[in-house]
């Protein structure tokens, strides 16, 4: 998550941005809500995504959840039972390749969103 | 009373002195120009203007009003970035516009206002584009309108032209001025590019490692430069040394060769060595003027509208350039020719009494 928003806000030139918005008047309430946020939009959302694919596939910490998850219930078939376990193990596998198309999708449509700066 | 004013301001970045005792005077409307190389400090006093720099001393003022320690947000100053810094998520009404909704304006106003601004820019049709989908000419048009539409008291421009082609850098340059006269906004400019500062401004500020080298119209700057920095960095002046030996009659010795200034020589007495600048468009070749000079053609090189021919002064160790006008018919001479290169006593501006090192300098960069 952290490497994603980075890679994010390294991609918009965050000081000319917030300089444009405080010359224009804006609080860094509004500058953080309208241009640096909205600018991040994809790098949040693919940070979130690909957080979410590995948390489906994570046990360790998961066994130690009070409440049931994903992980520890594929554990917990695998030892009784023969053929679920296989099956709920393609649907997380499905599930990770589902969040990484999110990514490119999204990714894809913001790619020629950022704007490329001059030299500084 | 001046409409913006700088007075005694410093900047130091820990050991460094960034800005060293500025003090500056604009009336309003006027177009003033921060002119030297990088690192001479003209971009930091013009983000202490904007309140993105505090300076370590010295006072801000815009109209009669200190706003020395008033956050940016609170100057209503205007700023054009060289990055253009719009907002990529943003249209072009909605770049244009979001200072004015900052200001909490009904919508009707701020829709109007931002199509008086893209008629202003000549880009009345681009108000639903987005950044990325202009080139940089119009994103930098976008980015003054921007500015533009807070009714600013000051008008910044850091650089705006510089990441731009060179043909678009002077259509630009000229609708710039043209839309600071028609609204008189008083405008600081900040550049590297005395052509720009020369065609553009009322005023010139002259900056040299943080310190003010001249302030005058670009008229004066050009024509009298106070300091051989100014003179070096402002045109291609031929910079040299001479030796003073007649100070009253404005007789110099240059190179072993007789030469005659203008005016008096008043800032050394005979014997002394002072520096001097010589305009290569004032220098001919030829016997026509009353100051001549012999040497040898080092090279030419042809820039379009003018040729430049680098003359090797008899000695061997002074290098003058000469422009002349390009013409079909001119004879240019060969490298290696001997020549007489000649010049009317206005020509010759007598500088300084430099130190030793500083002349030498010049001469090595000239």
């Amino acid at each position: 998550m952290y490497r994603a928003v980075d890679t994010g806000l390294r991609a918009i030139d965050v000081q000319s941005l917030t300089e444009a918005s405080q010359s224009l008047g804006a609080g860094w309430l509004r500058i953080l809500v309208q241009v640096i946020i909205p600018n991040l939009r994809v790098s949040l959302l693919s940070g979130a995504f690909l957080t979410l694919a590995i948390v489906v596939g994570e046990f360790t910490i998961a066994t130690f959840l009070a409440r049931p998850a994903f992980g520890p219930y594929i554990s917990l078939l695998g030892g009784n039972k023969a053929y679920e376990p296989a099956a709920v193990s393609l649907i997380s596998f499905g599930l990770t390749w589902i969040a990484m198309g999110l990514i490119s999708l999204f990714g894809r449509g913001a790619r020629t969103r950022v704007q490329v700066v001059g030299a500084r | 009373m001046a409409f913006l004013e700088l007075s005694g301001i410093q900047k130091r970045f820990g050991e460094t002195s960034a800005v060293i005792d500025f003090n500056l005077a604009a009336e309003r409307g006027e177009f003033v120009s921060f002119l030297g190389p990088s690192g001479c400090g003209k971009t930091t006093t013009l983000r202490m203007i904007a309140g993105f720099e505090q300076p370590t001393a010295g006072t801000v003022a815009v109209d009669g009003k200190d706003i020395t320690r008033r956050a940016p947000n609170q100057r209503n100053v205007g700023m054009v970035f060289q990055s253009y810094a719009l907002f990529p998520n943003m249209t072009v009404a909605g770049n244009v516009g979001f200072g004015l909704r900052v200001r909490k304006q009904p919508k009707d106003r701020v829709a109007k206002r931002v199509t008086e601004l893209l008629e202003l820019i000549h880009l009345p049709d681009k108000a639903d584009r987005y950044p990325y989908q202009l080139s940089g000419g119009q994103q930098q048009r976008v980015a003054l309108a921007r500015a533009l539409a807070i009714e600013p008291q000051v008008l910044l421009l850091d650089e705006p032209l510089s990441a731009l082609d060179a043909k678009i850098r002077v259509i630009l340059r000229n609708e710039i001025r043209a839309i600071q006269r028609s609204l008189g906004i008083t405008t600081v400019y900040v550049t590297h590019d005395q052509e720009e500062a020369l065609s553009l401004s009322d005023r010139i500020v002259v900056m040299s490692e943080g310190r003010i080298e001249q302030i005058g119209s670009p008229f004066e700057v050009y024509n009298f430069p106070a300091t051989s920095f100014v003179a070096s960095f402002v045109g291609t002046l031929n910079v040299m040394t001479a030796r003073v030996a007649g100070a009253a009659e404005g007789r110099l010795v240059m190179d072993g060769q007789p030469i005659r200034a203008a005016r008096p020589v008043t800032i050394a007495a005979d014997g002394a060595n002072v520096t001097i600048a010589l305009r290569p468009e004032m220098l001919s070749m030829g016997e026509a003027g009353a100051n001549r000079l012999r040497g040898t053609v080092q090279d030419v090189t042809f820039l379009g509208s003018i040729v430049r021919i680098r003359v090797h002064l008899a000695s061997g160790a002074t290098v003058v350039s000469v422009d002349t006008f390009n013409d079909p018919n001119l004879t240019v001479p060969e490298a290696g020719a001997e020549v007489t290169i000649s010049f009317p006593p206005e020509a010759v501006l007598v500088l300084e009494a430099p130190p030793a090192a500083t002349a030498e300098d010049l001469i090595a960069e000239a």
